[in-house]
């Protein structure tokens, strides 16, 4: 009786094992599953994080670059135009002061040409100093210093600028900068706000009008608020100058358009 | 048909699954040197469990194919996890392994002999349960490393993707349910026990088969996508 008893106990330890060694084993492969999964999406969030830290930080670098750019070209302008356009006419006050003394034919005829060259080298700095100041604009015109612009935001390779410019009318100096201070203004808004990741362009400026599509995938906003940032009502300000028009389509998440038209200039 | 008889008649046929894993590792045949192991070993076992099975029915004692079974299980499941990469101290444990499974293989075999010699209606089942329990515990613990390696590593992205993770893990688990089997087998097969207690740890083994080659057909199925 009591050797059945032990042996009934003995079957019951060995399936009782039996049965906890298979489940145990199953077990460990599900939590090693599930464990390893969570580990992975922890490390995949946090990846994602600092991507998004490392991409505000390089669009924080690419627009500080492009300010930067922008006021050394203002510094070197007024330099020109502060030193060497006052010591050159410091130089032209002396000239005239020799013109009344007295002066052979000669030398008044030397002191003559070294005043017009002087005169034209005063004009000259101001001239430079004025051209720098509206940067690549004035030297290569609106199409190529809109392309430059959307080089040097292109080359923090995490925003994408592409762009189509069609230009067939000359444009006042006044309308090419308007136009390129709207897009700086509407390139500065995207990077700061909008966490876009690609942004297009294309500006058409034909006989019949002047018309700017604007467009990123950022997070937008919603474009029926009331309420619109300094940025936009600048955008105003410069389109309706030029009796223009400003159109802006955006819902979060869905980016954003502006449509900018200029009537016939 | 009770419910004992198709436990019965389902356990029969898990020797049989290798069979269909074999031909669907052909079908499904990858060129990386890990499914190329697999492959062959799966076949190996396929025709090992075939010859065991021919012989069984002509009532030819097939210890010696079990025997073999072992070392195929030994021998292939280093060759796999060698492909994922080892350290070479697994080679020297590898060996030994092998060394001990052979030296109880061949001891099992003498003292049955001699046992049979001396009484020919002697219950001997040339089970040599030390050098199969060591070995299956070797294959558990080279899983549990390969576990560990991919859990420190972090390269796999989906884990229910990985082929690989399946293929081991049947083979993992195998091991580990079996080897708790093969460890107490000499009270199994102890005519003091009962008949139940048999019963249920050869259902337990033929549950662990299934689940090592479900697992292993899943794992081949997931290979097709990598």
């Amino acid at each position: 009786m009591a050797s059945g008893t032990q042996k009934m106990n003995s079957d019951f330890t060995i399936i009782l094992l039996g049965t906890f060694a298979m489940t145990f084993m199953i077990t460990v492969m599900f939590a090693f599953a599930y464990l390893y999964q969570k580990k992975i999406n922890r490390k995949r969030i946090e990846l994602t994080q600092i991507e998004e830290l490392l991409r505000s930080e390089e669009l924080k670098s690419a627009y500080a670059l492009l300010e930067g750019q922008d006021k050394e070209r203002q510094r070197v302008a007024n330099d020109l135009h502060d030193r060497m356009g006052g010591q050159l006419s410091t130089l032209k006050i002396f000239l005239d002061l020799l013109e009344g003394t007295n002066l052979d034919t000669k030398q008044k005829e030397l002191i003559t040409k070294l005043q017009s060259s002087a005169q034209t080298s005063i004009e000259e700095v101001r001239s430079i100093a004025h051209d720098m100041s509206n940067s690549t604009l004035n030297y290569f015109g609106l199409q190529k210093a809109i392309e430059h612009l959307c080089e040097v935001i292109s080359e923090s390779k995490k925003i994408n600028v592409t762009q189509h410019i069609e230009i067939n009318v000359e444009l006042s100096t006044e309308l090419m900068r308007d136009l390129y201070q709207i897009i700086q203004e509407l390139i500065t808004n995207t990077l700061r706000h909008a966490q876009a990741s690609k942004i297009h362009l294309e500006l058409n400026a034909l006989r019949d009008g002047i018309n700017l599509i604007y467009e990123d995938n950022g997070t937008g906003f919603d474009s029926s608020a009331p309420y619109k940032g300094i940025g936009v009502r600048s955008l105003n300000m410069r389109t309706e100058r030029y009796n223009g028009t400003v159109i802006i389509d955006s819902k979060l998440g869905k980016g954003t358009t502006f449509i900018i038209e200029i009537p016939s200039v | 048909m009770t419910l004992k008889e198709i436990t019965i008649l389902i356990a029969d046929y898990s020797d049989y699954l290798v069979v269909l894993v074999a031909a669907l590792s052909i079908i499904r045949f990858r060129k990386s040197s890990f499914f190329k192991v697999l492959t062959t070993y799966c076949l190996s076992l396929a025709s090992l469990y075939t010859i065991a099975t021919i012989l069984a029915r002509q009532g030819v004692n097939n210890w010696l194919v079990y025997h073999l079974i072992g070392v195929v299980e030994i021998v292939f499941a280093f060759i796999l996890y060698k492909q994922l990469g080892l350290k070479k101290i697994w080679t020297l444990i590898f060996v030994t392994v092998l060394i001990l499974y052979f030296a109880d293989s061949i001891y099992v075999a003498i003292s049955d002999y001699n046992e049979l010699a001396l009484n020919p209606k002697a219950e001997v089942y040339f089970v040599n349960h030390l050098g199969l329990s060591g070995g299956l515990l070797f294959i558990l613990i080279l899983g549990i490393n390969f576990l560990w390696t991919l859990y420190k590593k972090e390269e796999v992205q989906e884990i229910g993707k990985y082929s690989i993770f399946y293929i081991t893990s049947g083979i993992t688990l195998y091991a580990g349910g079996a080897f708790f089997v093969h460890l107490y087998s000499s009270i199994i097969i102890d005519p003091e026990m009962s008949d139940d207690i048999f019963f249920y740890s050869w259902i337990m083994v033929a549950g662990l088969t299934y689940f090592k080659f479900i697992l292993i057909t899943i794992g081949l199925w997931y290979a097709k996508d990598e």
